[in-house]
C-alpha cells in the first residue's frame, strides 16, 4: 500500500480546477442566444395572497414557486406575494406551507401586467407536499420520500430562549438526542441520532448549512485544563439565521451521503430573501439564569461509608460554596435582520450579538454573528444564490471537572485527610483555594466563516441542474493562562498553553435531474450527481512557563517554551444515481445508489457502493379509503451508509522518539501496523413507517420502526506483540445491531379563529447490542471508568467489578410532550416537557467526595461501580408566553408587528440521579462516555423579549 | 383527495435545442472529475515507508533503537521504570524501602517473589522488548538496502553517511538483542514458538558478525571507528553471556579502557517528557522507594554524606538532594534509606557499553582459565584507570582505589571478580544476567541481600543468598502475546 506525499495544495488546486471547469461549462451552456429579460414591458408576473381556507387568516412564509422555472418566493406577513420577470405565457403556480396541503393553479401571464391569483390552503396534518432535500438526490415533496425526515421550523420558536444550535435541536424530534456536557454557557453537547451505532469513540452526524459542509468536531486540545468539559463547534451557527433544519437519522435515508453518513445527516437552511417586500426583523432579549441550591445538593441520607456525619457535605461544604460562588447570571441577545427583493435580486442580511453569564465565576459566553444571503435570477431558467456567514464566539470557563485545580474539586471536596503532621491536606498534588482557582483563565475562542454558491439551471421544464460550491474556514484559539504569582504555575512564575486550530473545508455538490412521463400515469425521474469534499485540519500547540514579572502573558516572553503541530487531511468523493417511478401521485418507488470513496479507508477498501431502495404508498390519495379516514401514507426503505475509520488508521506508520544523545536527536519507532483492507463500517437499515392524519386532520401521527445491523464494525485489535507493532489496530471485526421505534404525534384539541390548542408528543425507544466480536483476538475494551465495550450488551454499558452488567449509557426511552395555545388577540402559550430514561451515569463527583471524607490512615476502596446511578430525568424544557400587541397601538409607526414574550428554559427538573446534574457528561468528545466530574447543573433561565417587524410593503 | 392537476405547459418562445444538448456537458464534466481523483491524501504525522530509502533515513533507525533501549531500560515502561529497576531489585543491587501501599511491584521484585505473569507491567515490558526487536531487524534490513543504493554514489558525503549509519545499526541492533537476552526468559520471533532466550544472543551475534565483516569490506575504520569499536564491544558482551570466554576476551582486548562506548539517552515519547532516568526518578519522588541498605553494595560503596567507605564507584547518601534535609529511613519507615548517587541527573542516560567492562571480561576469561595473575592484572588496570588523571581521577580527588594483590585461590579470585564486576557495572542492568549465568556456572554467587519485608525495623529482615528466591531472574512473556500467539 502506497502512502503518498503529494502536496495537499495540489489536491485542493485540482478540486478547484474541476470546479472551475464545471462553472465554465455551465457558463458556456448558458451563453446561448436567449431572450434577455431586460425590459419590464416585455415581461409580466403573478401576484396574490395565500390564506387559511377555514379561518381566512393570511399565511405568512408560504412557499410560492413558478413550475418549470427558478422563480419563486415566500409570502409576506400578510400572506401576499408578487413574482415578476416572467415571459408571457401560461404557468403553473404551486403554493406550499407547513401544516397545509399544497395547491396549484394555472395562470396566464401577459406582458406588462401581474396576473392575480388567490389561494386558500386547507390544513393538512401530514405535510405531504412539504419540500425536503436531505437524503434525496434533489428537492422532492415529502409524499415521495420513503423514509422519515425530521423537519424543524424555527419560526414558531422565535420566542424560545435558545442560545445555540444544540438547544434548538434539543427535544424537538424523536430519535434526535442532545446530551449536554454541563451547565456553563457555551458548553457543548453530543448530538446522537438513533443511538450509538458504532464502536468508534467519536462518530458525528454530517452537517451542512446551505449546502456548505460544516466542521462539527468537539476537540479543544485543552481537555486537561478544563477537565474535559468540551464544547461543540456547531454552536457557532447562530440560531436566529436558521429557517429550518432537516434531519435524516439513519442509513436508509442517508445512503446518498456515503461513507460518513451512518450516524445521520443534518441540513440547516438559513433564511433567504422574500419576494416583493422588504422587511426588518428585530429581536431583543434580556434574561437571567440561576441554579437553586437544591440542584447542588446531594440527596441524603445516602449509603455514606466510614460512618461520618451524613450531612457533612451539605453543611460543611455546600453552604459556603453556594453562598460564595454560585450566582445569578445575566444574558442578553440582540438580533436585527432585513430581507426582501429588488427586481430579480433577493437578499437576507443579519447581525446577532449575545452575552450569557454563567452561575459560576469566570463563566461566560459571548457571540457575534453576521449573515448575508442573496439570490439573483438573471433569467427565469437560472438562479444564482450566494450564502455567507461569519460567527465569532468566546467562552470563558472556570477550571473544573477532572482537573486537580478544578473549581468544584477544590471548593467542594478538596480537603482530603489528616496528614502525618496532624493537619488537613488536600488531595495529592492539590493545594489551591477557590480564590486561587478563580485566578486561572481558560478561554475558548472560535471564528467560523462560511461561503457558498448555489447555481440552479433548468434548461428545459423537465431537466434541471444544481451546482453547490462551499467553503468553510473554522479557527479556534484556546488559552489556558496561569498568571504570574498563581501557585498553580511552576514556581508561581506563570505558565500558558495556547492551542490554535484551523480547519478548512471545501465541498462540491452537483446534481442533475430529468423527469418525463412514461405513460400518462407513470412518471420517471432520474437523478445523477457528484458530491465531495476536501478538508485540511491543522493545529498548533505552544506552552511557556516562567515569566520574570507580572503582566507578561505571551509564550514568547516565557523562559521555557515548547510547542507542537499536527495536520490531518481528508477527502471524500462519490457519485450517485437515483431513479424514481411515481404512479399517479400515490405510489412512489425509488432505487438509488452511491459509489463513494474516502481517504480514511484502506487502499483496498477505498471505494464502496451504498444502495438504497424505498417505497412510499398513499392509499388515501389513491381513493381506496373512506374519505372520512383522512391521510395515510405507508413507507418502507432499505439503505446502507458508512462510518469511516479514524484518518490514517489504515496506514502503517512510525513515529518519533526523543533520544537527545548522539548525532540524531530523534529516533523512529513503530506505531501502527496498518490495514489496507480497513473499510468503512457498513450500517444496513430497514425502516418501516406510517404517516397518518385522522379526524379532519386534528390528529396526526408519524410512526417509524427501524432495525440496523453493522457486520464490520471497527474495533481495536491487538496483534501478536512479537511482530513488533504493539499498538492495537483498528479492524473490521465486530458486529452490532440496533432497533427502535419513533413516534411523533400531534393533536389539535381545539381550533378556531379565537382559540387553538395543540398538543404534540415525541416518543423514541431504542436498544442496541454489540454482538460477537467475530475475531477471537479482540477483547472487551475499557472505554472509560466502568464503561466497557463487551459483546452481548449495549455499546459502552456500565459493568461492575465482577463483570455484571449494570445498564446502558444511552437513554432507551425518550419522551417529549409539548403544548401550544393561541388565543385571539395575539396571546400564545407553549410548553415542552422532556423525559429520558433507561440509562446510567457514573458520578466521579460523589466518589471524590466520599474519598475525601475517608478518615486518615484508611484506604478508600469503594468500587467505582458503586457510583453508577440511573440517570432518568424529567425536565420542563421550555415555557413561553407571548403576546402580539394590537396593531392599533403602533399604527402610526412603520411597524408591522410587535410581540412581547416571557419565556423560561429548564425551569423545573426531577431526577433520580443523586449527583449534581443527570443530563451532563463531561467528555462530549468521547460520545460514548457518560461520566460526571463536578461541573454546574443546567441553569434555569427566565427571559423577557421583544420582537418587532417593520419595513416596507408591496 | 388529489389536488394536483397535471398540465402540459407549452415551451416558451425562443428556446433552442442547442441549450439542451449543451447541458449534457455538465454531467460529463462531473464524471470526468470523479475519474481523476484518487483520494490519496498526505499523512504528515506518519513516516511513509518509501521515505525510508533516503540516505539520511537510517540515522532514525539508529536513534530509534537507542531510544527504545533507553525506554526499555530506564523509561516509564511500567509504573516503576524499566529493566534496570527490575534487575537492580531482583538481584543484590538495591532493595525495596518504600511505603507498603506504593508501587507493589517494587516489593515483588525485591522480595524475590514469582512474577505475576498477567500483570500489566509484564505486558508492557514484553511489548517494549518486541518493539525493540522489530526495530533492530528492520533497521538492519533497511540499512543494507539503502547502503546498496548509495554505495556507488558520486557524492562522498552520502557514501560516508550510509557507511557510518549501517555500521552503527549493526552495533545498536546487536546491543538490542543483548539487552533482550539479558532480561527475558524466552525469545519469540515474529509470532513463532517460545524459544530459549539464548536465541536473542545468537541473533545479536549474527548481526555483529555481519557488521564486522561489512566493516572490513567497506573500510569502515576510516569512516566510523567508533561504530566498529562498539560492535566489537557488544560482541564481547554477548560472547561472555554465551560462555565463549576466549572469543569475548579477544574482542575485549581490542577496546581501550577509556572507550566511551554506547549510552542510552532520553526516553521521552511525548514533547516535554524529560523523565529519562526512571531509576533515578522513582527515588526522587519523596517516597524513598529503594535503598542500598541490606545489599553488599552498602559495604562496598562510599557514603558521600559522611565521606566514609571504600569505593567511589558506588556512591550513596541519605540526602534527598544537595540541600534538603536528611532522611534516615525509607518510605516504609523501617529500612534505612541510602540513595544511589551514581547517576543523579533525571535527564541523563546510562553508559551501557564501555571500555571498562572490557577489562572485566578479560579478567573473567583469565580467572576461569586459571590465570589468576592475569585476571588480577586486568582488574588492576581498570582500577588504575579510575585513579589516573586522564581516567576517573580518583587519586586526584583523594579517593584512590586500592591496587589489589593476586589472591591465592581461584575461589578468592572469583569472589573478587563478582565484587568488582558488580561495583563497576552497578545499576547498568548487567547484574541480572550475571547472576543468572553464575547460577549455573560456576553455580554459586557469594553475596547476600535482604529479602522478605518483615514487621518492625530493619533488624528483623533476613539476609539471604542472592540466588535464594522462588522467582526467576528474568521477565516473562507478556499476557497479550500469550493470548494471541497460537504457539503458546
Amino acid at each position: 500500500m502506497r502512502q503518498t506525499n503529494t502536496r495537499q495544495g495540489l489536491k485542493v488546486g485540482r478540486l478547484l480546477a474541476g470546479m472551475a471547469a464545471l462553472i465554465a461549462v455551465l457558463i458556456a451552456g448558458l451563453a446561448a442566444p436567449a431572450p434577455v429579460l431586460a425590459q419590464n414591458d416585455e415581461t409580466g408576473g403573478v401576484q396574490g395572497r395565500v390564506m387559511d381556507a377555514r379561518t381566512g387568516v393570511p399565511i405568512p412564509h408560504a412557499s410560492v414557486q413558478i413550475q418549470g422555472t427558478t422563480r419563486g418566493g415566500f409570502t409576506s406577513q400578510e400572506g401576499r406575494f408578487r413574482i415578476g420577470e416572467l415571459r408571457p405565457g401560461t404557468y403553473t403556480v404551486m403554493v406550499r406551507s407547513i401544516g397545509y396541503r399544497s395547491e396549484q393553479a394555472e395562470v396566464q401571464v401577459q406582458a406588462g401586467t401581474f396576473a392575480p391569483v388567490e389561494f386558500e390552503l386547507r390544513v393538512s396534518a401530514v405535510p405531504l407536499d412539504e419540500v425536503v432535500a436531505t437524503g434525496q438526490a434533489t428537492q422532492v415533496a415529502r409524499r415521495e420520500v420513503a423514509t422519515s425526515i425530521a423537519v424543524i421550523e424555527t419560526t414558531p420558536l422565535e420566542n424560545v430562549p435558545i442560545n445555540s444550535l444544540s438547544e434548538l435541536l434539543q427535544a424537538r424530534a424523536p430519535g434526535v438526542t442532545v446530551l449536554p456536557s454541563g451547565g456553563m454557557p457555551g458548553q457543548g453537547s453530543r448530538i446522537v441520532l438513533r443511538g450509538l451505532n458504532s464502536l468508534q469513540r467519536s462518530v458525528q452526524p454530517v452537517i451542512y448549512v446551505d449546502g456548505i459542509r460544516i466542521d462539527n468536531s468537539a476537540g479543544t486540545f485543552m481537555a486537561s485544563t478544563i477537565g474535559d468539559h468540551g464544547w461543540t463547534g456547531l454552536d457557532e451557527i447562530s440560531p436566529e439565521d436558521i429557517e429550518r433544519i432537516e434531519i435524516v437519522r439513519g442509513p436508509s435515508a442517508a445512503a446518498l451521503y456515503g461513507s460518513e453518513a451512518a450516524a445521520g445527516v443534518i441540513q440547516v437552511f438559513t433564511k433567504q430573501g422574500l419576494d416583493g417586500i422588504q422587511q426588518f426583523y428585530m429581536r431583543s432579549e434580556v434574561g437571567m439564569a440561576d441554579t437553586p441550591r437544591s440542584w447542588w445538593e446531594l440527596p441524603l441520607p445516602r449509603d455514606v461509608p466510614y460512618g461520618h456525619e451524613a450531612d457533612w457535605y451539605q453543611t460543611a461544604r455546600l453552604d459556603n460554596f453556594y453562598d460564595q460562588y454560585v450566582s445569578t447570571g445575566m444574558q442578553y441577545r440582540q438580533h436585527l435582520s432585513v430581507r426582501g427583493s429588488v427586481d430579480r435580486f433577493s437578499y437576507y442580511a443579519s447581525g446577532t450579538h449575545r452575552d450569557v453569564d454563567g452561575v459560576l465565576p469566570n463563566s461566560r459566553m459571548g457571540q457575534t454573528a453576521f449573515r448575508g444571503n442573496m439570490n439573483v435570477s438573471p433569467f427565469q431558467e437560472f438562479n444564482l444564490g450566494i450564502s455567507t456567514g461569519f460567527s465569532r464566539r468566546i467562552m470563558d470557563l472556570p477550571y473544573d471537572g477532572n482537573h486537580e485545580y478544578g473549581f468544584g474539586l477544590n471548593a467542594l471536596g478538596a480537603r482530603r485527610r489528616i496528614g502525618e503532621d496532624g493537619l488537613e491536606h488536600m488531595r495529592r498534588g492539590v493545594n489551591l483555594t477557590p480564590y486561587r482557582v478563580m485566578g486561572l483563565e481558560a478561554r475558548l475562542a472560535s471564528s467560523r466563516f462560511t461561503a457558498g454558491t448555489t447555481m440552479d439551471w433548468a434548461p428545459t421544464r423537465n431537466w434541471n441542474h444544481r451546482l453547490v460550491l462551499g467553503l468553510e474556514f473554522f479557527t479556534t484559539d484556546n488559552t489556558d493562562l496561569r498568571p504570574f504569582g498563581n501557585p498553580a504555575s511552576p514556581n508561581s512564575e506563570g505558565s500558558k498553553v495556547n492551542t490554535r486550530r484551523i480547519a478548512n473545508t471545501y465541498n462540491l455538490d452537483y446534481q442533475t435531474t430529468y423527469g418525463f412521463d412514461i405513460t400518462p400515469t407513470l412518471r420517471s425521474r432520474t437523478s445523477f450527481g457528484v458530491q465531495g469534499y476536501t478538508k485540511e485540519d491543522g493545529w498548533n500547540w505552544a506552552y511557556g512557563e516562567g515569566w520574570p514579572a507580572p503582566g507578561l502573558i505571551t509564550i514568547q516572553r516565557a523562559a521555557e517554551q515548547t510547542g507542537t503541530e499536527d495536520r490531518i487531511y481528508t477527502e471524500q468523493l462519490g457519485v450517485f444515481l437515483e431513479e424514481q417511478l411515481s404512479f399517479q401521485d400515490y405510489l412512489y418507488l425509488t432505487l438509488a445508489g452511491r459509489f463513494d470513496g474516502h481517504s480514511a479507508a484502506g487502499a483496498n477498501a477505498r471505494w464502496q457502493l451504498y444502495p438504497k431502495v424505498g417505497v412510499s404508498y398513499l392509499p388515501s390519495e389513491q381513493g381506496i379509503l373512506p374519505a372520512a379516514f383522512g391521510t395515510l401514507r405507508l413507507r418502507a426503505a432499505y439503505g446502507e451508509a458508512g462510518n469511516v475509520p479514524t484518518p490514517y488508521s489504515a496506514l502503517r506508520s512510525y513515529r518519533g522518539i526523543i533520544v537527545d544523545s548522539g548525532d540524531t536527536p530523534m529516533g523512529m519507532i513503530p506505531l501502527n501496523i496498518g490495514d489496507p483492507n480497513l473499510a468503512p463500517e457498513r450500517n444496513r437499515e430497514i425502516e418501516l413507517g406510517a404517516d397518518m392524519a385522522l379526524l379532519n386532520d386534528r390528529i396526526s401521527a408519524e410512526v417509524t420502526y427501524y432495525t440496523q445491523r453493522i457486520d464490520n464494525a471497527i474495533f481495536p485489535v491487538y496483534d501478536i506483540s512479537s511482530y513488533g507493532f504493539v499498538h492495537p489496530q483498528a479492524r473490521n471485526v465486530a458486529a452490532m445491531r440496533a432497533q427502535g421505534l419513533e413516534l411523533a404525534a400531534d393533536v389539535v384539541l381545539m381550533r378556531s379563529a379565537a382559540f387553538t390548542w395543540r398538543v404534540s408528543t415525541n416518543l423514541a425507544l431504542h436498544e442496541s447490542e454489540v454482538e460477537d466480536f467475530g475475531d477471537e483476538t479482540a477483547i472487551p475494551e475499557n472505554l472509560y471508568g466502568t464503561q466497557w465495550i463487551r459483546p452481548g450488551y449495549p455499546v459502552a454499558s456500565f459493568f461492575d467489578e465482577d463483570g455484571e452488567h449494570i445498564g446502558p449509557a444511552y437513554p432507551t426511552t425518550s419522551l417529549q410532550v409539548g403544548s401550544q395555545i393561541r388565543l385571539r388577540g395575539g396571546l400564545s402559550l407553549r410548553g415542552l416537557l422532556d423525559h429520558q430514561r433507561g440509562h446510567y451515569l457514573e458520578s466521579n463527583t460523589l466518589r471524590v467526595l466520599d474519598e475525601a471524607a475517608a478518615p486518615a490512615g484508611t484506604v478508600f476502596d469503594a468500587p467505582p461501580s458503586d457510583y453508577v446511578f440511573p440517570a432518568d430525568f424529567w425536565r420542563l424544557r421550555e415555557v413561553v408566553l407571548g403576546y402580539e400587541l394590537p396593531q392599533g397601538l403602533y399604527a402610526a409607526l412603520p411597524i408591522q408587528a410587535l410581540e412581547l414574550s416571557v419565556s423560561g428554559r429548564n425551569l423545573w427538573r426531577s431526577q433520580s440521579y443523586p449527583g449534581i446534574e443527570a443530563q451532563a457528561s463531561y467528555n462530549p468528545g468521547l460520545e460514548m462516555a457518560n461520566q460526571t466530574f463536578f461541573g454546574a447543573p443546567l441553569a434555569r433561565q427566565m427571559v423577557v423579549g421583544l420582537t418587532m417587524r417593520f419595513g416596507g410593503a408591496h | 383527495m388529489n389536488t394536483r392537476r397535471k398540465t402540459k405547459t407549452p415551451r416558451p418562445e425562443g428556446r433552442t435545442v442547442r441549450r439542451r444538448w449543451r447541458a449534457l456537458f455538465l454531467p460529463i464534466a462531473a464524471a470526468v472529475m470523479v475519474i481523476g481523483c484518487d483520494l490519496e491524501v498526505m499523512a504528515p504525522a506518519t513516516v511513509d515507508e518509501e521515505s525510508l530509502t533516503d540516505y539520511m533515513a537510517i540515522g532514525a533507525f539508529v536513534a530509534g533503537i537507542q531510544g527504545q533501549i533507553s525506554y526499555l531500560s530506564h523509561g516509564h515502561v511500567g509504573p516503576v521504570g524499566g529493566t534496570q529497576t527490575f534487575g537492580a531489585l531482583r538481584t543484590d543491587e538495591l532493595v525495596h524501602s518504600g511505603h507498603l501501599g506504593q508501587y507493589p511491584m517494587l516489593r515483588v521484585y525485591s522480595d524475590g517473589d514469582r512474577l505475576p505473569e498477567d500483570a500489566p507491567d509484564m505486558d508492557q515490558f514484553w511489548m517494549g522488548a518486541m518493539k525493540l526487536r522489530y526495530l533492530a531487524d528492520f533497521g538492519v534490513q533497511r540499512a543494507k538496502y539503502v547502503y546498496e543504493k548509495y554505495e556507488d554514489s558520486s557524492r562522498p558525503a552520502e557514501v560516508r553517511r550510509v557507511t557510518r549509519d549501517r555500521m552503527r545499526v549493526y552495533a545498536w541492533a546487536g546491543l538490542a538483542y543483548r539487552i533482550l537476552g539479558d532480561n527475558f526468559c524466552h525469545a519469540i520471533i515474529d509470532g513463532g514458538p517460545a524459544l530459549s532466550n539464548l536465541v536473542f544472543y545468537h541473533r545479536g551475534l549474527a548481526f555483529l558478525n555481519e557488521g564486522i565483516e561489512f566493516a572490513e569490506t567497506a573500510d569502515v575504520g576510516e569512516v566510523d571507528e567508533h561504530g566498529l569499536n562498539a560492535a566489537y564491544a557488544v560482541r564481547a558482551q554477548i560472547r561472555l553471556m554465551l560462555g565463549d570466554f576466549e572469543g569475548a576476551a579477544e574482542d575485549a582486548a581490542r577496546i581501550a579502557t577509556g572507550y566511551g562506548g554506547l549510552r542510552t539517552g532520553g526516553t521521552g515519547l511525548e514533547p516535554g517528557d524529560r523523565q529519562r532516568n526512571w531509576l533515578r526518578w522513582i527515588d526522587f519522588l519523596e517516597e524513598r522507594n529503594m535503598t542500598l541498605w541490606g545489599t553488599p553494595f552498602a559495604d562496598w560503596g562510599y557514603n558521600t554524606r559522611f565521606n566514609t567507605g571504600v569505593d567511589m564507584r558506588v556512591p550513596f547518601s541519605d540526602r534527598q538532594t544537595g540541600s534538603n534535609p536528611h532522611r534516615e529511613w525509607g518510605g516504609d519507615d523501617r529500612r534505612r534509606w541510602f540513595r544511589q548517587e551514581k547517576e543523579l541527573g533525571v535527564n541523563e542516560g546510562w553508559r551501557v557499553v564501555h571500555g571498562r567492562e572490557m577489562r572485566l571480561i578479560q579478567a573473567e576469561a583469565l580467572i576461569r582459565a586459571g590465570d589468576l595473575a592475569g585476571g588480577m592484572a586486568q582488574i588492576n588496570e581498570l582500577r588504575e584507570w579510575w585513579n589516573a588523571p586522564t581516567g576517573g581521577r580518583f587519586a586526584a580527588d583523594g579517593h584512590p582505589l586500592e591496587i589489589l594483590e593476586v589472591p591465592e585461590t581461584q575461589e578468592e579470585a572469583w569472589e573478587l571478580l563478582v565484587r568488582e564486576r558488580g561495583i563497576e557495572l552497578w545499576l547498568e542492568g548487567r547484574r541480572l544476567p550475571d547472576i543468572r549465568r553464575w547460577q549455573y556456572d560456576p553455580g554459586y554467587v557469594p553475596t547476600s541481600v535482604v529479602r522478605e519485608t518483615m514487621s518492625g525495623r530493619m533488624e528483623n529482615d533476613p539476609l539471604r543468598n542472592v540466588l535464594d528466591i522462588p522467582g526467576e531472574f528474568c521477565l516473562p512473556i507478556g499476557a497479550t502475546e500469550r493470548r494471541l500467539n497460537p504457539y503458546l
